[in-house]
Parts: C-alpha cells; sequence; structure tokens
C-alpha cells in the first residue's frame, strides 16, 4: 500500500473532501473527511508515512471534521468533530482544528476495542522488548513518553496500550505525541531538538502541543513484548525510587485503566492475567525527568531494579 | 431509504453475499449509527451467513456480540439489585422496553442493546421509591433545580439516575407517557394486566401485557423528542410484530388495547413504518383496524415523512438536507406533545441557551 505521504497535497484535500481518503494507524483503518485546509497539511506533517487504503477496500470507521454552518461561517469560525454519526465533543474554535482531529481520533480508537485489551497508558518498546506506563492524566506519563523516545526507545503510542486477548504481545499506533500544559516546556528543556509544534493556548485542557516522534523511532505494523509494567508518578518533592507492586494489585489497577475490560468479560480478565504474569510490575516516585529516565533505565536492565533502588535510598 | 446497506441486511441478510468492502463498511457505519450492530450480527448468525463476513467487518460483529453479551449480563445484575432495592420491601414494579425484552426473552431482545433501564412504578409509591433507590445507591445524574423540575412537572418519570458503583442509568416512570399530553395513560391501567413473576424471578416484579410493550414501544418511538436511536426502536417493533403475530389473539387484544388507551395513532406509524421499512407482514384484518384508528390522511403523510426523514441512517456525506429540519420539527413536537404552548416557547429557548453555552449535561471534555 502507498504510504499517505506520496499523495500530492492538491490530491490529498481533494481525497480528503471527497471522503475517498482512508489511512491505516496500526491495527485500525481510519476514513478522514474534512474541506479543511489545515487538516490535509497535519496529515501531510504527522501521517505521511502511514499507509493509504486502497479504495476498494474497507475502513473501519469515519472522522469528519467540518465548519458549521449558518452565522459560524463568518464569525468566530468552528470545526465540529464526528465519529461515525456521534459527536463526543462540542465544536472547538477552528485554530484547534489539528487537536480536535488528534482528540477525536483517539476517542474513536478507544471506542473500537475489538481484538485488544486496550488501556489507557502510554507504551515504548527496544529490542522487541516493551513498557507499558499506565497513569492517570496529569502524572507524567506523556512526558515520560516524549522523554523515552529520546533515549532509545520506539514510540508504540503515548495513550494506548493494545493488548493481545493472551497478553503477550502490544502494538503500535505510532502518531504524534500529546503534550500539555508545563510538560512542553520540560520537554524542550531537556530536548532541544524535539519537534514540538500546533501549540495552541487556551483550549480546555489549557495549552497544548504536539510532539512528532524522532525520526525512526516509531514501532507500528510489528508487535512487541511487553515486559514491564512501570506506573509513573511524578511528585515535586519525591525521593526517587522503584517500588514493586503485587501482580494481583497491579492487574487491579489496570483494569480501572481499562478502556473495554466490562465489555472482554472473562477474555478482558485473561489477557490482563498474562499481561502481568509476563511483565515486571513496579511503581516509580520521582521529582525530575533525569530521575525517572535512570529509574526506568534500571527497571528495564538490571535483575533486581528495587533492591537496586532501595540501597541507593538514603 | 432503500439505499441503507443497514435496511437491507436487516430486511434480508441473504443480500450480504454480493455486499463489496465499501457496502459492509457501509452497513458497519450505519448499523452503528442506529445500535443495530449486534442485531445485525444476530440477523447474519441466524440465517448462517457467518462464513460471508469479511475479517474487518467481522470484528466490528465479533465486537457487538460480546457488547451485547456484557449488556444482558447487566441487566440481570441490575434486576438483582433493583430486587433487592424495591420488590423485597413491599414496592413492585414492571421492567419497560429493552430491559423487558432482554428479561422477557422476547424476540426484541436479539442483539438488543440499551443505555438505560427503565421502570414503572406506581405512582403513589414514588416517594419510598426514591428513598429506597437512594439508599441503594442510585443518585440523580443531575442535580440542576430547573431538570429536576421539569421532570417532575412535565414528564412521566423522573429525572435520570445513576448507580453511584455501577454508573448504571435508571429511569423511574410513573407512567407511560407525559401526564399532561393529549394521549396521556394513567399508570394504574398498565399495572393492571401486567404479569407478575415468571422470568422477572420475584411475584411483586412484572412485565407490561404483550399489547402493552408494543404499545409503549410505539409511543415512546412517534412521541419522543429525540431519535437518536429510532432505527432500533422501529427494529424492535418488526421483530414484536413478526413474532407475536404468531399468536391469534394478539392483533385483537392489540387493536381493542390501543382503542382502550387512545394510543392509535402511535400504532398507526409503527405499523406503516415497519411495513415501509422492514417489509412487515401485517394480517390484512389488522391492517384494516389500525387504520380505522389512524390519524387523517394529511396528518399522517406530514408526520411520515418527518419520521422518515429523521429515520435514515446514511452517511454525513449521503445525509438528505433533510434531516436536521425533520428532527428539529420532531424534537419541538415531542415537547409540544406534552406542554401547553405558553410555557413550550420559554422552555426550548432556556434549552437552546443552554447548549450555545455548552452546558448541555454529562458532555464529556475531549479526552
Amino acid at each position: 500500500m502507498d504510504p499517505l505521504g506520496s499523495l500530492a497535497p492538491g490530491r490529498l484535500s481533494a481525497a480528503l473532501a471527497a471522503g475517498a481518503l482512508a489511512v491505516e494507524v496500526g491495527p485500525f483503518r481510519a476514513r478522514i473527511r474534512s474541506n479543511i485546509l489545515a487538516l490535509s497539511d497535519h496529515l501531510l506533517k504527522y501521517y505521511a508515512d502511514y499507509p493509504l487504503v486502497p479504495p476498494d477496500e474497507m475502513a473501519d470507521f469515519q472522522l469528519t471534521l467540518s465548519t458549521p454552518g449558518g452565522l459560524r461561517r463568518w464569525y468566530r469560525r468552528q470545526v465540529r468533530f464526528r465519529y461515525q454519526s456521534y459527536e463526543p465533543f462540542s465544536p472547538l474554535p477552528l485554530d484547534q482544528a489539528k487537536h480536535a482531529f488528534e482528540w477525536g481520533f483517539n476517542w474513536a480508537i478507544g471506542a473500537q476495542a475489538t481484538r485488544f485489551l486496550m488501556l489507557h497508558a502510554a507504551t515504548v518498546e527496544r529490542d522487541g522488548q516493551a513498557i507499558v506506563l499506565p497513569a492517570y492524566s496529569g502524572s507524567g506519563k506523556s512526558t515520560l513518553c516524549a522523554a523515552l523516545v529520546h533515549n532509545g526507545w520506539r514510540l508504540l503510542s503515548d495513550e494506548f496500550a493494545l493488548i493481545s486477548l493472551d497478553g503477550q504481545a502490544l502494538y503500535g499506533l505510532g502518531r504524534p505525541i500529546s503534550l500539555k500544559n508545563e510538560s512542553i516546556a520540560v520537554v524542550r528543556r531537556h530536548f532541544p531538538t524535539a519537534e514540538i509544534s500546533e501549540v495552541v493556548s487556551g483550549t480546555r485542557k489549557g495549552t497544548v502541543g504536539l510532539l512528532s516522534p524522532p525520526e525512526g523511532s516509531v514501532l507500528i505494523g510489528k508487535a512487541a513484548v511487553p515486559r514491564w509494567i512501570l506506573a509513573p508518578r511524578f511528585e515535586p518533592d519525591a525521593t526517587p525510587q522503584a517500588l514493586r507492586v503485587e501482580r494481583a494489585k497491579m492487574a487491579f489497577y489496570l483494569s480501572g485503566q481499562a478502556f473495554n475490560y466490562h465489555v472482554l468479560g472473562r477474555q478482558g480478565f485473561e489477557a490482563l492475567c498474562g499481561l502481568v504474569e509476563a511483565c515486571d510490575c513496579l511503581a516509580l516516585g520521582y521529582a525530575s525527568l533525569e530521575q525517572a529516565l535512570a529509574l526506568v533505565e534500571e527497571a528495564t536492565t538490571l535483575a533486581d531494579p528495587v533492591a537496586r533502588s532501595a540501597a541507593a535510598a538514603p | 431509504m432503500a439505499a441503507s446497506m443497514l435496511i437491507k441486511a436487516l430486511r434480508d441478510p441473504a443480500c450480504l453475499k454480493q455486499a463489496s468492502a465499501r457496502d459492509w463498511e457501509r452497513l458497519i457505519y450505519e448499523a452503528g449509527a442506529s445500535d443495530l450492530t449486534p442485531r445485525v450480527a444476530a440477523q447474519i448468525d441466524a440465517a448462517g451467513l457467518a462464513d460471508i463476513v469479511p475479517e474487518r467487518a467481522g470484528y466490528h460483529l465479533d465486537l457487538a456480540r460480546l457488547l451485547a453479551d456484557s449488556q444482558h449480563r447487566a441487566v440481570a445484575v441490575e434486576l438483582a439489585a433493583l430486587t433487592e432495592a424495591l420488590a423485597e420491601h413491599d414496592l413492585p414494579f414492571l421492567l419497560l422496553k429493552g430491559g423487558a425484552y432482554i428479561v422477557g426473552g422476547f424476540a426484541a431482545s436479539q442483539g438488543r442493546t440499551l443505555s438505560d433501564i427503565d421502570i414503572l412504578v406506581r405512582k403513589e409509591d414514588i416517594p419510598v421509591v426514591e428513598e429506597r433507590l437512594e439508599a441503594a445507591g442510585w443518585i440523580y445524574a443531575n442535580r440542576d433545580p430547573y431538570d429536576q423540575e421539569y421532570y417532575r412537572r412535565w414528564m412521566h418519570e423522573l429525572p435520570p439516575m445513576m448507580h453511584i458503583d455501577r454508573h448504571s442509568a435508571l429511569d423511574v416512570h410513573h407512567t407511560v407517557t407525559p401526564p399532561t399530553s393529549a394521549m396521556a395513560v394513567e399508570g394504574a391501567r398498565i399495572f393492571e394486566r401486567a404479569v407478575f413473576g415468571g422470568p422477572t424471578g420475584h411475584p411483586l416484579i412484572g412485565l407490561p401485557m404483550l399489547a402493552d410493550l408494543v404499545l409503549h414501544s410505539a409511543v415512546h418511538l412517534f412521541n419522543d423528542s429525540e431519535f437518536d436511536a429510532g432505527l432500533r426502536d422501529l427494529s424492535d417493533l418488526d421483530l414484536l410484530f413478526r413474532a407475536f403475530s404468531q399468536q391469534d389473539d394478539f392483533w385483537p387484544s392489540l387493536l381493542a388495547r390501543a382503542k382502550a388507551l387512545g394510543l392509535g395513532s402511535s400504532l398507526a406509524y409503527a405499523v406503516g413504518l415497519c411495513r415501509a421499512y422492514f417489509e412487515t407482514p401485517i394480517p390484512a384484518e389488522a391492517l384494516d383496524g389500525v387504520m380505522a384508528q389512524a390519524p387523517s390522511r394529511l396528518v399522517r403523510g406530514a408526520l411520515s415523512a418527518l419520521f422518515t426523514a429523521a429515520l435514515n441512517p446514511s452517511e454525513p456525506a449521503g445525509e438528505p438536507w433533510t434531516r436536521e429540519p425533520a428532527l428539529f420539527a420532531l424534537y419541538v413536537r415531542g415537547h409540544a406533545l406534552r406542554m401547553p404552548p405558553r410555557l413550550l416557547l420559554p422552555h426550548l429557548v432556556r434549552k437552546a441557551r443552554r447548549r450555545a453555552r455548552g452546558e448541555e449535561e454529562g458532555e464529556p471534555a475531549p479526552a
């Protein structure tokens, strides 16, 4: 299948307007419909390497971004997002169109959940082995994920862990990493070469920006083996430490972070058990990104990271 | 409407043998928009056509089967909790709509999903029922004083409740139609003829008699302000008509009941649109009886056109321009049926302003 980037910009926007554009993102195929020019720039910038779905094949769902008519055509223009026929959030100001697309796309993926147990977690891979970073919003998951992809790890996803139903394989989606508020400055400070764009303030989530994973640091289309579950927690005055978490406890915690655990029923339970069995389960507490990276490095290279971290603590 | 893959598939799943990949994509889209994917999956299974489903479409049907199964399990959990909260305290209730189809094992339980459990309680029990439910963990999802007042004054149900642990939604009705509307029905009349015990597992928990089950479904579909699940409700009616027609006394009982309760016009729309959409077979005699209770030709024609536009399941690009105005007209009509005109306009203006400010209840922030 040809990559999206093989389309000339003019043909891309024509295909978008006609509903003739469908792109394969990991295991999902999204048909994207829009008459908003900024969106074709966005796709060319962040999705150029993703395969186009041939015209006679099916997509899983449709994402429609349109500009509402009426008065809104002239005054405070907006973007309206729809997943299938459903509108998960109210129209946003037009300058947030690219973020509306990314948020809406996440929403759509969260609604799929067919062949996977799907957790709200960042996932990264190195040498075929993967870390799952589950966390509540605001715990520093995306910041740590951004730091890891600048440190030799490849991005599977900054939002989703797609886990096979035996718990033994993780699948990637790639896509830009969403950064919010302070994390934009933190990532810029640590990684001056980091490419963060589309920074918009005053959204419902505050100031937001999109980070392109560095060249060659994305893994899609190939499964990785889950090896570690590291629950990150950033606290300004934390002592850096890794604490072992009982597998059963981690499974229970993860079930609360799952999009489709209740729908999968027994299969979901078995996938979750398979996952925690296959992984070292640790909670990481840290006060800076350096500490977090050091803890991850220890956790993923040492035989007994907890003993080491306990010995290092004052 | 014949161009809709969803309608074609529900009428005759065998037509999917000729479907292209893009047809399947449209089917999955349309079915999802109407909450009918599990029903399509069930029809395909029942017709022995599982082999013809392409892999990618199959993922969606698999998920839909899982979803319907998990919801049917959840209904049993909710029923057990309601039994403990109400029936065990001598408070009888009936299950309505989706919950009734599933617990009663009626034809419309096939691939039926539901967003809430609907129950009917005796009007005089309402204060005790509220107390009991709140003690058992059901809370009002929305405590806005205007909405609370609105429901209590104009509606046939309490404001929607939600269970604090399970987050399941519960609608407590005291009758089946808005009490101020032209088709007001005393809840006690539904109770009188209901069937208690049996599949509900408790002598104080009942299901409406078959005729009432159908009439309630029809009244709900054709007099509400929202049409999100309109096609699913119409498909429910299609399945119920087909199954119940096997019983000799069903149609006479339904016609007599519609007349007695004054719900003949809703029944006429239900029968008319089921025939138009799903080619539902209706015995000739019964059809005459239905038409005898139908509204005038002019009213019928105008409303049928509105319903048809509102029930259209097509993709956004193929959406006819008539859909939005039809939905709006039906929205206003749904409210007009239950409120006197001098209150209707202020109420709708208030709702519109709230929506413009983005305050409509329960809307999640983008994640």
